[in-house]
């Protein structure tokens, strides 16, 4: 496949049904993980077989296939995709596209080998990366993370800032966890120049904490946080759920990510390809189509041409995301460590 | 991860591909493991270089580690038009 | 203010020109150069390669370089890539001014550079199929009138 010419205007760009255009490809390097938080992934994990996990070499060749449709930022996950052996490689190889095939290349990523890749991930191109993390305490991080590696994490992110990476922290909200902690994470985050961003839990896979009881809406955490600050509404949209405010009295953007509430699908420009080439058009949804057999096949342009094709006859239109109650069973079984947040 | 051979114009046609996945390793090695008159033909004075998108200035001692490109820029085409 | 593409489909060069005129109302004046593809000889098709990480990035440097050297309010490149047909538009160039010897004098250097300097190779159709084209001597006279 001559990947470095561009296909036919007419077959290029990745549109769905519904007239959305797909330009950002969330990519799954791996399912492994170096921490065990609660709401992610239970202690006991399996994880996948090798055989079924891309190859760097595939990961890269789907990643070239998805820019030849259109697809301008790419963002790196997991599990945890700095745990994956030799992953700087495809970042750097995939950060040479920047510029002209991509916009953006960029990673989430838990930052406890972040102290070790920060300085490789800035001179590859990546420019801003996400963070995740719930909590400044100590033993709440290794009550939650099932890992005492707050250390790590923070080193990470102190690297990234020395590397000129520009952070922004994801924060999944958690009642009874760190609920009481939002407005001094919040104040700390936009101290060091991050921005940050909430996210109201999410209903996916089974895992051993009841998830309903974690529940805590991001109404009631905006309340507190206006009872302290001023903030003021900023219309960016990235494509996604998140909603954008900024603080006055910080200086810092705030994000809040509601995925049972708001109707932020009709904007929808992204897919989430897993670390084993399914690619899922939709986090709050079951279709998936299958790349690797493609990647992996004979006629491999004209295999993924028609996944291509099926995956935005298929994309749906609004996601299924709902918790029925208390000990309810997500209705999706597929866990986040899987298609990464 | 594998390396990457790139060939540009004429060098894709004489290659039968664009682009090839090779192992990382010394360039003498990659390129003996080319067709005889390919590996000839990227050699020749007037064949530049270019590794992850820079040009070289010379092509010996070049090593291509995982993840690596190099492309094969023979002269560009010039006027018409 | 620069303006630098590669268009993987046919551009409009009277659409081009007025965009990128309304974008300069300081300037005194705006030239511009548009080159097609012949259309006599034969050429049924004219079909350009690139090497993106290269390509593009050149342009880049090339419109800066006109920049340093010209006073210029703005400076617009767009070049084909792909295939296309004879009469069909290959590459616009305009430079926008106050003084029309720099507008002139950018624009012609740019063209100059671009013929023979850009990360492109270009082959052709005819009867007798397609035909890798080689650099002429006249692109290296060209621009080594620039100094």
């Amino acid at each position: 496949m001559n990947l470095y010419q561009p296909l036919e205007p007419a077959a290029a760009p990745l549109i769905d049904r519904f007239a959305r255009s797909i330009t950002y490809l969330r990519l799954s390097v791996t399912d492994r993980c170096d921490l065990r938080c609660s709401y992610c992934m239970p202690e006991r994990m399996t994880f996948l077989p090798r055989a079924e996990v891309l190859t760097l070499e595939e990961l890269y060749l789907a990643a070239r296939a998805f820019m030849a449709r259109g697809v301008r930022k790419i963002r790196l996950t997991g599990g945890e995709p700095l745990v994956r052996r030799d992953m700087i490689d495809l970042v750097r190889a995939l950060g040479r596209h920047v510029g002209h095939d991509l916009d953006e290349l960029t990673l989430t990523t838990n930052a406890t080998r972040l102290a070790e890749f920060a300085d490789d991930l800035a001179a590859a191109g990546v420019r801003r990366i996400n963070v995740s993390l719930d909590t400044l305490d100590r033993a709440r991080f290794a009550t939650l993370a099932r890992r005492d590696m707050l250390d790590d994490v923070l080193a990470g992110i102190a690297a990234a800032r020395a590397a000129g990476l520009a952070v922004k922290l994801n924060t999944v909200a958690l009642k009874g966890v760190n609920e009481d902690e939002i407005p001094d994470l919040v104040a700390w985050a936009h101290g060091q120049g991050h921005a940050i961003t909430l996210i109201e839990v999410m209903p996916l896979g089974d895992v051993e904490a009841d998830r309903f009881d974690h529940y805590l809406p991001l109404d009631a955490v905006r309340r507190t946080l206006e009872q302290r600050w001023t903030l003021v509404p900023n219309a960016a949209r990235s494509g996604g759920p998140a909603r954008y405010v900024d603080v006055a009295e910080t200086g810092g953007r705030l994000g809040f990510i509601t995925p049972l509430t708001g109707n932020f699908c009709a904007g929808c420009n992204r897919v989430r390809l897993t670390a084993t080439g399914q690619l899922f058009m939709c986090l709050g949804g079951e279709g998936q189509v299958d790349l690797r057999a493609a990647l992996r096949g004979d006629n491999r342009e004209a295999a993924l041409d028609a996944a291509f094709a099926r995956a935005m006859g298929e994309k749906q239109e609004r996601h299924d995301f709902a918790i029925a109650g208390p000990g309810g069973k997500p209705r999706l079984a597929r866990h986040m460590s899987v298609t990464g947040g | 991860m594998s390396a990457r051979l790139v060939f540009l114009g004429r060098l894709e046609d004489l290659a039968g591909t664009a682009e090839m996945a090779v192992e990382p390793g010394p360039l003498d090695q990659v390129l003996a493991g080319l067709p005889r008159e390919l590996a000839v033909a990227l050699l020749v004075d007037r064949v530049r270089f270019a590794l992850n998108g820079r040009l070289l200035a010379e092509s010996g001692g070049i090593t291509l580690a995982s993840g690596d490109e190099l492309a094969f820029l023979p002269p560009v085409s010039g006027g018409q038009g | 203010m620069i303006d630098v593409r590669l268009a993987e489909a046919p551009f409009d060069p009277a659409d081009e020109l007025t965009r990128f005129t309304a974008r300069v109302p300081e300037a005194g004046g705006v030239v511009s150069f548009l080159g097609k593809v012949r259309a006599d000889s034969g050429v049924e098709a004219l079909d350009i390669r690139h090497y993106a990480p290269m390509t593009l990035p050149g342009f880049r440097a090339l419109a800066q370089t006109a920049l340093r050297r010209w006073q210029l309010d703005g400076l617009l490149i767009v070049h084909r890539v792909g295939e296309m047909a004879p009469g069909a538009p290959i590459v616009l160039v305009a430079g926008a001014a106050r003084h029309r010897r720099d507008a002139f004098a950018a624009t012609d250097f740019v063209m100059d550079h671009l013929k023979g300097e850009s990360w492109l190779w270009k082959r052709e159709r005819t009867a007798a199929g397609w035909r890798w084209i080689e650099p002429r001597a006249q692109d290296h006279v060209d621009r080594a009138r620039w100094g």
